[in-house]
């Protein structure tokens, strides 16, 4: 999929574990890897909402748009 | 109180008493053909036995395919590919059993009813697989919606 999720940065940034962030956005830890390691398949507002909440940050920190090689 | 569960076993019971059957028919098929079909002559009696013993793997497989269908049922196991391949497997058997039948009924036009019957119980499970994988899809693009 082209759209990177770039949560490790901004979770380095905001001094955050990847527990601490599940537990403040209110999904699970495996939930969070499904979306860290680019298997999610979509991602709700609601969620979106809670991260940006979360992470003080804007969607565009953690959404990235790669073009995929042909 | 009956529930899906509840009637998943009663499934796996009925299939299982199938199973019991077509082992019996194995049997019994030569004997039984020859005092109800006593007007046919041998070689064609012979034909309609060879049809039935072609079939009986098919019938077999499906009925192992139900079983193990119905326990995955049971264990909450619906919607995955494992289902899809047994929905396939049970399709393929039927269009076996379709071709057998259609082929002997050039012999036996009789058989050409269940060629018939097959062919379209084959039709009806190939749109059941289908309905069935787009569902295993919808589900893993669900589960994986964060």
């Amino acid at each position: 999929m082209a759209i990177v999720v770039n949560l490790d940065v901004m979770l380095a940034k905001r001094k955050l574990s990847s527990g601490e962030l599940a537990a403040k956005v209110g999904i699970t830890q495996a939930n969070l890897s499904i979306l860290k390691t680019g298997k999610a398949k979509a991602v709700r507002f609601s969620t979106l909402d809670a991260i940006c909440k979360a992470l003080d940050c804007q969607p565009g920190d953690i959404l990235e748009y790669q073009k995929e090689e042909l | 109180m009956y529930t899906s569960v509840t009637s998943a076993k009663l499934t796996r019971v009925l299939t299982a008493g199938f199973c019991v059957l077509l082992l019996a028919l194995m049997i019994l098929f030569p004997r039984l053909l020859a005092f109800y079909f006593a007007y046919l002559d041998v070689a064609l009696r012979h034909k309609v036995m060879f049809a039935f013993y072609l079939c009986c793997p098919a019938a077999g497989t499906a009925l192992v395919s139900i079983l193990l269908l119905m326990t995955n049922i049971i264990h909450d196991r619906v919607f995955t590919a494992k289902t899809v391949f047994f929905m396939r497997l049970l399709s393929w058997c039927c269009a076996w059993v379709a071709a057998v039948c259609l082929g002997f009924g050039f012999f036996w036009a009789p058989l050409l009813v269940f060629a018939l019957g097959a062919a379209f119980m084959t039709l009806i499970l190939r749109v059941l697989k289908s309905v069935l994988a787009r569902a295993v899809a919808i589900k893993e693009e669900n589960e994986l919606t964060i």
